[in-house]
Parts: structure tokens; sequence; C-alpha cells
């Protein structure tokens, strides 16, 4: 059997920031760091009444969090769909299929976080249960502008050290994660690097891994449809992001000729990065 | 070693196998075709082509209600023909031969599409009538495939305008598919594959609402094979008793195994389309119903595809 949207209700939201809520919903499968859930929003706003004209699509979203058989999803209002779950209330109610995809695998002692915007959801996910696992987390988080951040003090909380950097210097470092990548790196001896965020922006932190030749993992984003590796619209060269991913190696993707380069869209049309 | 031949000829094709990728799965970015052909499958179709990009339907677009009961309501999404041809550019080294399926709303688009891929090199085409939910949502009207009429139209028109073999894809939501099967050969169809999805609905008693995005949708998978073998039989023994002339028969649906593959041949099916069973053993469904026919044919004593095809027809003539 494939997973089924399975009808839950919203326990609880935090607001993250303006753009970012965290929607804590109870699932019946342990998830492990790195895995999604498609989550549909079956209408726009309210209980149980149709409300909304059409019903909204359904979107893969990376679990941020996993406590007492709760997932945490940190929703970035991005989207149409993202749109209309940012007006839901708690007990409200909506669907989600999975956990679904691969983990990370963490490896070494001591790790670092790249994170670029909300792409920090899975690799907080990660950082707690490495940290649990008695590992050293070392975090470069990069966002635009000081608005944008999120978690900040939950990663105080379990990171060594935690470099945060803006593109308009509004806060701490003016740069981006890149930027501090080496010296952070040199510093702090690292044995493995996990990242997620912009692409462009992971293309450079494969580059960098790659030439130090560290174990490196990275969660890609795709436009997942059906989600367990059936329709074929969110590949990545030879593979479905949805279902062979979304984590892939730095040897994986060293070998994608369209890492960095190109998406696909809804059509599965090819779109420069 | 063992000496069997699982060979089979569609409309000129050579194909290794007669396990072939149906359409609709995965068959969209030239890597993920490539990943199918290294699969061990005998040819690839590829997701249904039109002249403009569709996004498809909205999701949820697959669900699967109870074990082998499949629904989708993908909505054919593709980037259309123009954006395509770049994807099958890049498979021009495969040793395996490549059917790109064709859509379209009239005649026009589908005479576009066919004449564009028979000039980029294509050997054969399947002419996708059939899908049960093209259209957004429930609108209860009739789909080429559920009309005589259109179905003559669309077929005549294409076959005047490409001279590669065209496999016309039957729909199984009508009342005889023979009737069907008879005017798609009759206007020049020189193969027909069949089935295509069975019109079908899924509703969550929590939400009080249709689950699939586009409400409505087709069922595949292990759940509609026994319905599939009837609809095959059916066009085959018309075939046998010359009531329509005979062409290849690809047989779709719920096909998982060797055995499901020796079900569809045993009813006179040429080859057969493998599509959802990927969701069970992902991309090793095709090594494994291969082998399995293999080993089957060997316990046999078959030596080839031929010698065992349309037995279990003649219990029905």
């Amino acid at each position: 059997m494939i997973s089924n949207p399975r009808i839950v209700e919203i326990e609880r939201i935090k607001k993250e920031n303006d753009d970012i809520k965290t929607f804590f919903v109870r699932i019946e499968d342990k998830p492990e760091p790195g895995n999604y859930v498609m989550l549909w929003v079956p209408w726009s706003k309210g209980k149980s009444k149709r409300i909304a004209i059409e019903p909204s699509d359904q979107i893969p979203i990376s679990i941020s969090s996993f406590k007492r058989g709760k997932i945490g999803l940190s929703v970035k209002n991005v989207g149409e769909t993202t749109n209309a779950l940012h007006d839901f209330e708690p007990g409200d109610r909506i669907g989600i299929t999975g956990p679904l995809g691969n983990s990370f695998n963490i490896r070494g002692k001591k790790i670092l976080i790249v994170a670029g915007s909300v792409g920090l959801s899975p690799l907080y996910f990660l950082s707690r249960v490495a940290s649990e696992m008695g590992k050293q987390i070392y975090v470069i988080y990069g966002v635009n502008s000081k608005t944008e951040l999120f978690l900040i003090k939950e990663l105080e909380k379990i990171a060594e050290d935690l470099i945060i950097t803006t593109d308009d210097g509004s806060y701490q470092k003016k740069g981006c994660v890149t930027d501090f990548l080496s010296d952070f790196y040199d510093i702090s001896k690292i044995d493995s690097i996990y990242s997620c965020g912009p692409e462009l922006m992971m293309k450079k932190v494969l580059d960098f891994s790659l030439k130090k030749n560290v174990f490196s993992q990275f969660s890609l984003d795709r436009y997942i449809r059906c989600g367990v590796g059936l329709c074929g619209f969110c590949a990545i060269d030879g593979c479905r992001v949805c279902k062979d991913g979304p984590v892939f190696t730095s040897e994986q993707l060293k070998g994608f000729g369209e890492f960095g380069v190109v998406k696909r869209s809804k059509s599965g049309g090819v779109l420069r990065l | 070693m063992g000496g069997i031949d699982l060979s089979i000829n569609i409309c000129g094709i050579k194909l290794k196998n007669p396990a072939i990728l149906a359409s609709g799965i995965l068959g969209c970015t030239s890597g993920i075709l490539r990943m199918a052909a290294e699969s061990g499958a005998g040819a690839l179709t590829t997701k249904s082509i039109s002249v403009e990009e569709r996004h498809g339907h909205r999701g949820p677009i697959l669900i699967e209600p109870m074990h082998g009961v499949v629904l989708n309501a993908f909505g054919l999404p593709n980037p259309g023909y123009r954006a395509f041809m770049e994807e099958l550019k890049e498979l021009e080294d495969i040793n395996v031969p490549v059917i790109p399926s064709i859509a379209g709303r009239n005649y026009e688009e589908f005479v576009e599409v066919s004449s564009a891929f028979e000039d980029a090199g294509s050997k054969i085409l399947e002419v996708n009538i059939s899908c049960p939910h093209s259209e957004k949502g429930y609108g209860g009207v009739p789909i080429i495939a559920q009309d005589t009429e259109k179905t003559a139209a669309i077929i005549d028109a294409v076959k005047e305008s490409v001279s590669i073999p065209i496999i016309v894809k039957l729909s199984p939501n009508v009342t005889d598919i023979v009737e069907f099967a008879k005017v798609s050969v009759e206007c020049g169809a020189d193969a027909v594959s069949a089935i295509n999805t069975i019109e079908a609905l899924e509703v969550d008693p929590i939400l009080e609402r249709p689950v699939l995005g586009n409400m409505i949708g087709g069922q595949s998978g292990p759940s509609i094979r026994c319905i599939a073998q009837r609809k095959v039989a059916d066009i085959a023994i018309a075939m046998k008793r010359k009531e329509i002339k005979k062409v290849p028969i690809i047989g779709i649906g719920g096909i998982r195994s060797g055995e499901d593959i020796a079900r569809f041949l045993l009813l006179g099916a040429e080859g057969v389309g493998i599509g959802s069973s990927i969701l069970y053993d992902d991309l090793d469904t095709f090594d494994k119903a291969i082998s399995g026919l293999k080993d089957l044919m060997r316990e046999k004593g078959y030596k080839k595809i031929s010698d065992f095809r349309s037995n279990a027809l003649e219990w029905m003539i």
C-alpha cells in the first residue's frame, strides 16, 4: 500500500515570523530527518464546509521536528496552497501523506549545517536528532533579511556555534552563507556537511565539499506531484526527488547534469535556474 | 542458456521482450526514460504529449484507497511537443524503442503532434483518445474514445497525415469495446492497446468530499487486471472470428508479474503495458516480470512466445 492522504487535525500553530508558521499534527509513522509529507489543503478556510471554489493543490513540505507523535511543518506563505493554510486555526483539518522520501545519514562527530531561507526546516529536525545522539552541531544560516529568520532561539540551544548571514546586513553578518563556509570549516574541523536552501547556494556548498572531500548531503526541491515515484515529474537526471530523494549525497550530485542548472516546471518542461 | 526467445514484433518494430512501459508513468523526461530503459523494459511509451504544455490537475493526483486499487487524475501534464522533442533527442542512443503517446482536443491537434513526431524520426505512435479525466472536474461529456464518430475522425486524420504505424489506446468505459476496436482498425489503426483506466471516484467520509484534486479519475493497478483481460479477450475473439481485421493488441491493466504477462499473451495479446505496478516493485518490476515469464516458459517447455500465444483464447471460441 502506498500512503494516502490521512485527515488530521491541526493541534497547534506557532507563528515563526511574518511569513512562516509551524503547524503541528499527529502522525502514525515515526519520521526520520530528511523525510517530507505531501500536505493537502482540501479547502480554503473553515472547519468542514466547502468554501473554496476549487481544492488546493498537494505540496511537499519537509518535516522540521518530531516530538511525542507530532510532526512540525514549517510552512512559508508563498503560493495558493500555503496562503490558504496560513488562514487555518487549531482544530481545522488537513490531509497528510507520508512520511515520504529518504533521510539524512548522520555521520561523524562534528556536523555542519548550511541552510538558506526556509531550507532550514529539514536541517533543524536533523540538528535536533544529531544533538540527541551527542554530535556537535555547527550552523551557518542565511536569509535575505532579518525578518525571514526563524528557529534562531532553538538553534542557539543546540549549536556549538551559529553564524547568521543576511544579504542586506540587517542581522549579524552581511553576505551569503558560502562566504563564511571555508573559515568556519577550517576552524571547526568538520566531519560532515548537510545543506538545504536555494539550489545555487547548495551548488556552491557541493563544490566546496567536493574540494574538501568531506561527506555531504543535500535536500533538494523539485515540483513533487504523486510523491510515490510514479509520475516522474520531480526528475533530476535519472532520479526522482520524491522517492530516490529528496536527500542526495555529493557523490550523486556531482554526476547530475541538471543540479544547479535546471528545474522542471509543473508541465515537466525545463526551467533554467 | 535456456534458449528462450522473448522477442515480439509490433508493426515491424522488434522488441526484445513484450513488457512495455505504459503511457502516463514516468515517461516525461529523458533522464527518467533512460532509467526505465535500463530497467529491462522492451519498449517505452512516453507520457501523452499535446500541442501546448499542460499543467495537469491539482493534487492529490494519485491515491490507493484499497490495496491494488490505484486511482489517478494526472490530467495529461506534459511540456508540449516542441519542448518534449528536446527530451527525445537525448534518447537517440538507447537501444529500446520509444513509442511517443499523443493527445489532443481535436483532430487538428492530433495531426500536428503526430506529424511532428514522424518528422523527428519516431517509428511508431500511440494515439491516446481514452484518458477518462483529461478535462477538468466532473463534466459528464463523453471523451473521444466513447464516441465512434469522434474516434473515427481522429484516426482518419492521423492516418492521412503520417505514414508510420499507429497504436490506438482504447477505453474500457464503453458498452462494447469491440465496436471501438473495429472502428479503429477500419480507420487504419495498425495496432490497439487496451485498456486505459476505468472511470472511478473516491470520497473522504470525514471531509465529505472527493479525494482526488480533480474529483474524478481513473482506476488502474492489480484490481483491474481481470477486467482488462476480459476486454482484450473480447477484441482478440472478434479478430479470430474475422469480425475485425487482425492487428496486434497490447494488453494493459494491473500487470505485475511474469504470470500476469503470460495471461495476456494467452488471450492473444502481442505485448503488454506495465504501469501502476511500478508502485510496488519500483523499476525492478520489469526485470522481475521478465524473468518470471522466462521461468514459466522454461517450465512449460516453450522456446518463444508464439508457442503459446492465444492458447487460452482457444477455449472461448
